[in-house]
Order: structure tokens, then C-alpha cells, then sequence
């Protein structure tokens, strides 16, 4: 079921070509990303030994599987190099034969090592495949910013809303509160809980969640304000509708605008904020893939330019991106854009 | 079209269903709490249509708001005031017991159909979610189906789906009538039901009101500034003028024998089709503004009658069987 009005906003924000086009081209990166595996990693995608077929990338197989000594990983680039293996089978490795994690410290010269056949963009300072760990960077970060966001978003829509829906002292107190909140370093709380629970993603996520929420709240907060005096509301309390469904079904669906507005917005905000943290060293623990922490290679490793090269591309293209979406989508939903004069 | 005066009187000798008495709600606005009503006390009895009329700001809005506790807020305050209804104070219950009086014993029909409406939800979502809150038994399906083609719709599966703005505003009323009948209310208030139609779908709207009432035995109190709607439907009435109830009458007594100074005004200043002269009459002077309210009779200013007594406080007592009055002219005793 979906309302003429909507359908119109989806129509508007087609017509926005620059929007859209960025959309379906953040949108299906996204989804690629999710199958890194598939498309960068140093396990094969299929392998056949002896008459038998393994799938290395989905399932752990020990090095004695295929004759070798230890109980181990097999390490499938010299496995492919073995003359032993060759004679009995084969395997076929993704577009991008590397790992997130596999350094090429055997590789010539010392590392980080400029993009050759092998490795497109190079190597990092440890000999890791660049483009690689863009990849896996990527997809750490889209992750995160996505979560971040719907945690934000529904942290802000109850929080706004309940103290929009019951106003009057509620709003008030929590109001004080948010802004005392809001005044902690954030920064600092995100070290000091790194240094004592240990950095890891979901502890990251959960303290930047609970900052990401407040400039959602004021919006919610406006919109119920403004909603709960509507008729409709009246009417539906006349009823005896109860305040849940009120809360939920009545007024929420009516206050979503500005949530769908900011959404696109929230999401750059989490990219950045990830790849500051990172860059600074606060963020994902190493060897975790992620562009901040690349950003900072490549300030470490100026002579070896195709590092901070490559990562400012990606992060540029990909804010560009979502930047683009968000107008968009903000020009689709803005009530006064059909009496505007053009 | 109904004739103007019918013999409408009904039995008055049952118990009120609905007893009101000191209804006072305050506003707090920059210059202080204002009363808005000033002990606003009625009876209303099973199977009446109670008419509540008034100028725009008198306070008929509010006294109906109040009476469900959905008064404005910020701002809206309940003073004092008592609504016994099946021996229960309305007004003193909890939030949760209120949920199931709303709906269920009493519903309220509001101004703006186009506004009372959920724009995102469609028609069948909105009338089905009283049951959420509300026992029933029965089909549900049923029920709203038999309403919808009550209130006049010959294809009610296609308004099922509709959404409010596929809807004209006559549609939406009767959408809202049926809504307020589902569970079979005892009381329905409606406020204004008609003011934001024309006049053709006014007349619909307001047989279809009866209508409803007949077959549902449920009393109305019918809030409208319209005195011709009043005439025409009201059994009994009170005019309200600047927060007080300064008359109260059955329906023949008020058009044939106003009391108060201000409904003998309202009355003259009907205009007359059959007049020689077209000349509208009208009260002079202005309505008080809520922060000006005196604790005397309100309309001292703009009364013709107007004599010492007037500045005390006029209470509403009897005259004759029927008929309340707040006038110190015929008040003699309280003078």
C-alpha cells in the first residue's frame, strides 16, 4: 500500500537523474561489497584435487588435505605453485587473487610496493594488496554507517517523540538532558571505553550510536509537537484509540519526512566519523580493513602515492555519492517544490 | 426537509445519561489563567438531541473537549466541574479506563471532515482500529460494511480502500459518522458537524445524524452556532454566551418565548424572508474577549435591560417547568 503522494516523491526523485544514477551506483557497490569474498581473496573460489571438488572460500580445509604436512590452513598461492598439486588438480581464484589480511613481504623490494600486474593499486606498508583492503574497507564501513544510522534513527524517533507526544515537564526535563549529553567530548568517551573494554566494532557502534540520535530527536520532537494537535489525532483519541497506536500508526507515519531527509546525511556523517576515528587510531582494532586507518598509511608513506591516492578517490567518490542521494532525496520530499517557481 | 417547529419534547421524567455540573476550564496564556467556561452545568437525557449553541469563542467547543478530556495542551486545564455518566465521573477517571468511555460511551464527530481523517491511512485501517481497544462481538467486517452502507455509501468495499484525499468532504463526514457509531456510543457529540459543507450536503448530513439516532438510541449533543440546524433538529437547547449558559429550553419555548435579553436578540436578528424590511438587525457591541470576563453578567454592555443587580454574578435557575435562565430580571430573589 503505498499512497499516491509517496509514489509521486519516487517519481520526483527518478527525475533527479544525478540522484538516482548515484543511488543504483552506491546501492550496487553495496551489495557487491558484500560478496568480497567472492571477488577478493586468496582462498580459491574452486578447487579440484584428486577427483574431488573443494570450495576453499566457504569452508576451512586443513593443509593435509591436499598432501601437505600441517593440520593448518592451506596456504593456496604456494599450494598452486606446487608441482606435487599440479600434477592432481587445479584451482581457480577470484578477479582479485588477494586477501584483506595476506602481506607479500617475499615479494621484490620492500614494500609498500607500487601497483604492478599483480597488485593493481599497489601494496600498503606491510605489503597488503591496496585495492583489496579498499574493497573490505568499504564494505567494514557501509556496514557501519548503515547500522549507525537505523540505531540513530530509531533512538531519535522514540526519544523526539516521546518527548513531542507528551510535552509539558517530559519535554523539558529530557530536553536539559539531551543538551548535558550532548556536551560530552565524544572523542574522549570513545577512547576511554577503547581503552578499557578493548576497541572492537559493535562497542564502536554502540558509542557512536548514542550520540547520533540527538539532532535526529529535535526534528522528531518539531513534527510531534506540530502532529499531536492535528485532528486526526484528536479524532483517534475521541475513539479510544490508545496512545501506542497513536504514537506509532497515527502520527509517526506522518512525521517520517524529516527521518528519510536526514537519513542519506547520518550516512556520511558515520563514514566520516569512522574514518577519522580510524586515521586517529581509535577506531577498528588493526589489521581490520578500513580507510581511515589506510589514510594514515598513506601520510606515513608519502613517496609511495598510489596508497593516499587510491584511498582519497574511494572516500571521495563514495561521499560525493551519497551527498548526491541525500539532495535528492531531499528535493523529492520537499513539500514546497511544486509551487516553486522555475 | 423537516418542518421548522415539530412537536419534539421528549420524556424528561427518566434520568439524565449525562449529568454536568460546574464544568470550569482555565487557559494559561501570557496574561494569566482565563477561565473559558464558568460552571457550565446540563443534563442530558437517553434518546435527546441536546443542542449547544453559541458565537465562535463562547466556549461550546471546549465544554464538548472537555467532556472527553482532550482538551488542548499545552494549556487546556480542568478546573472543576463533575460528568456523571452511568454513575461515573468522566471526568476523574484514569487514563486507561478513559480509553475504553472514548469510543465506547461516548464518540465525538469533529469540525473539518478533511482534516479528521488520517492522510496515510486508508479508510478500512482507520474504522477497524476502534476495535483494537474496544470488546465486540460479531464480525467485525460485517459491521463496518453494514455502517458504511448505513451512512449511505452503495458500494462500501470500495471505500474500504480509499484514502482520505480520494474522498469529498460530504464522503468524509459520513465516513466519520459511521466511525463515531461503530460501538454504539450512548452519547455522540458533534461539533459542528456541518459547518465545513454546503448547504445540500448539510441537510444529508444532519437526516443521516437522526437517522442514526433513532436506530441507535443514542443522544446527541449537537454543538453548532446554526440556530435554523437547531430549530430544525434540537430538542431542547442552551445558549452559551462569553463561557456561561445564559439559557436553557426546550426547543418551542426557546424560539416562542426567549428569556434572556441576548437570546431575544439572537432571535430577532434572524433575518425574516417574509420582512417588508430588509433591514438586519443586530445586537450592538461586541463580545467580551476572554481576559475582560467580569464576574457579573457578561452581556451587561451590550444589554438594553441592563440595571444594578447586573454586576453580581447571575446563576442559572428554573422559570416555569422547563426553561433556565441567567438574568436578574427574572430572578427576583437572588437580586
Amino acid at each position: 500500500m503505498i499512497s499516491e503522494l509517496t509514489r509521486d516523491r519516487f517519481r520526483r526523485f527518478k527525475r533527479i537523474r544525478r540522484a538516482h544514477y548515484s543511488f543504483w551506483l552506491l546501492g550496487i557497490a553495496f551489495i557487491i561489497s558484500l560478496f568480497s569474498e567472492f571477488i577478493a581473496n586468496d582462498k580459491p573460489l574452486y578447487l579440484r584435487y584428486m577427483g574431488k571438488s573443494y570450495f576453499p572460500v566457504l569452508t576451512f580445509y586443513s593443509s593435509e588435505t591436499f598432501g601437505g604436512r600441517y593440520r593448518t590452513e592451506a596456504d593456496y598461492p604456494a599450494l598452486k605453485k606446487n608441482t606435487q598439486f599440479k600434477r592432481h588438480g587445479f584451482m581457480i581464484f577470484p578477479i582479485i587473487p588477494h586477501g584483506p589480511f595476506r602481506s607479500y613481504l617475499e615479494m621484490e623490494g620492500s614494500p609498500p610496493h607500487p601497483p604492478s600486474q599483480k597488485n593493481w593499486l599497489g601494496t600498503d606498508s606491510v605489503a597488503r594488496d591496496v585495492l583489496t583492503r579498499l574493497l573490505y574497507g568499504f564494505r567494514t564501513c557501509m556496514i557501519f554507517s548503515l547500522c549507525l544510522m537505523v540505531m540513530g534513527a530509531i533512538l531519535g524517533i522514540i526519544i523526539g517523540g516521546i518527548q513531542g507526544y507528551l510535552g509539558g515537564v517530559v519535554d523539558i526535563v529530557v530536553q536539559r538532558l539531551i543538551e548535558i549529553w550532548s556536551s560530552l567530548p565524544f572523542l574522549y568517551l570513545v577512547i576511554l571505553v577503547g581503552s578499557i573494554y578493548g576497541r572492537n566494532f559493535i562497542l564502536l557502534l554502540a558509542v557512536m550510536a548514542i550520540f547520533q540520535w540527538i539532532g535526529l530527536s529535535y526534528y522528531m520532537r518539531g513534527e510531534f509537537l506540530r502532529l499531536k494537535n492535528l485532528t486526526y489525532v484528536k479524532v483517534a483519541r475521541a475513539l479510544g484509540i490508545g496512545p501506542v497506536s497513536i504514537f506509532f500508526r497515527q502520527i509517526l507515519p506522518n512525521a517520517l519526512i524529516p527521518v528519510i531527509t536526514i537519513m542519506p546525511f547520518s550516512l556520511i556523517g558515520g563514514i566520516t566519523a569512522l574514518t577519522a576515528l580510524d586515521f586517529l587510531g581509535f577506531g577498528l582494532p588493526p589489521p581490520a580493513p578500513s580507510w581511515g586507518e589506510m589514510l594514515s598509511q598513506g601520510l606515513n608513506n608519502l613517496y609511495a602515492p598510489w596508497i593516499a591516492i587510491s584511498t582519497v578517490a574511494a572516500l571521495f567518490t563514495t561521499l560525493l555519492l551519497a551527498t548526491f542521494i541525500g539532495e535528492g532525496v531531499r528535493e523529492a520530499f520537499d513539500p514546497k517544490a511544486e509551487y516553486r517557481i522555475e | 426537509m423537516r418542518p421548522l417547529i415539530q412537536k419534539r419534547s421528549i420524556a424528561l421524567n427518566k434520568s439524565p445519561l449525562l449529568k454536568v455540573t460546574d464544568l470550569t476550564v482555565s487557559f494559561e496564556t501570557e496574561a494569566g489563567n482565563i477561565e473559558i467556561t464558568d460552571k457550565v452545568s446540563f443534563e442530558i437525557y437517553p434518546g435527546e438531541i441536546y443542542g449547544l449553541a453559541g458565537e465562535s469563542g463562547c466556549g461550546k467547543t471546549v465544554t464538548a473537549l472537555a467532556l472527553l478530556k482532550l482538551l488542548p495542551q499545552p494549556g487546556g486545564k480542568l478546573l472543576s466541574g463533575k460528568a456523571i455518566l452511568n454513575g461515573r465521573d468522566v471526568l476523574s477517571l484514569s487514563p486507561s479506563e478513559l480509553t475504553y468511555v472514548r469510543g465506547k460511551d461516548i464518540s465525538m464527530i469533529f469540525q473539518e471532515p478533511a482534516a479528521a481523517l488520517n492522510p496515510l491511512l486508508n479508510v478500512k485501517r482507520q474504522l477497524m482500529e476502534c476495535f483494537e481497544y474496544h470488546e465486540f462481538h460479531g464480525s467485525k467486517e460485517e459491521r463496518v460494511m453494514d455502517l458504511l452502507h448505513h451512512v449511505g455509501f452503495p458500494d462500501p468495499q470500495r471505500i474500504l480502500s480509499a484514502y482520505p484525499h480520494e474522498l469529498s468532504g460530504g464522503m468524509l463526514q459520513r465516513i466519520m459518522i459511521a466511525m463515531a457509531l461503530i460501538m454504539q456510543p450512548r452519547l455522540i457529540i458533534a461539533d459542528e458537524p456541518t459547518t465545513a459543507l454546503d448547504v445540500t450536503i448539510q441537510a444529508q448530513i444532519m437526516e443521516l445524524l437522526m437517522e442514526m439516532k433513532e436506530e441507535m438510541e443514542t443522544a446527541v449533543l449537537l454543538i453548532t452556532h446554526n440556530l435554523s440546524l437547531m430549530a430544525q433538529y434540537a430538542n431542547r437547547l442552551a445558549v452559551m454566551y462569553a463561557g456561561r449558559i445564559v439559557e436553557e429550553s426546550g426547543i418551542e419555548t426557546f424560539l416562542k418565548n426567549p428569556l434572556h435579553p441576548y437570546t431575544q436578540g439572537l432571535l430577532a436578528a434572524l433575518p425574516d424572508l417574509n420582512a417588508v424590511s430588509p433591514e438586519l438587525m443586530a445586537i450592538p457591541g461586541q463580545v467580551p474577549q476572554p481576559k475582560d470576563y467580569s464576574i457579573g453578567c457578561r452581556f451587561i454592555d451590550r444589554c438594553k435591560y441592563a440595571f444594578d443587580p447586573c454586576v453580581n454574578r447571575p446563576d442559572l435557575v428554573g422559570h416555569g417547568k422547563r426553561q433556565r435562565v441567567a438574568c436578574f430580571l427574572y430572578n427576583k430573589e437572588s437580586r
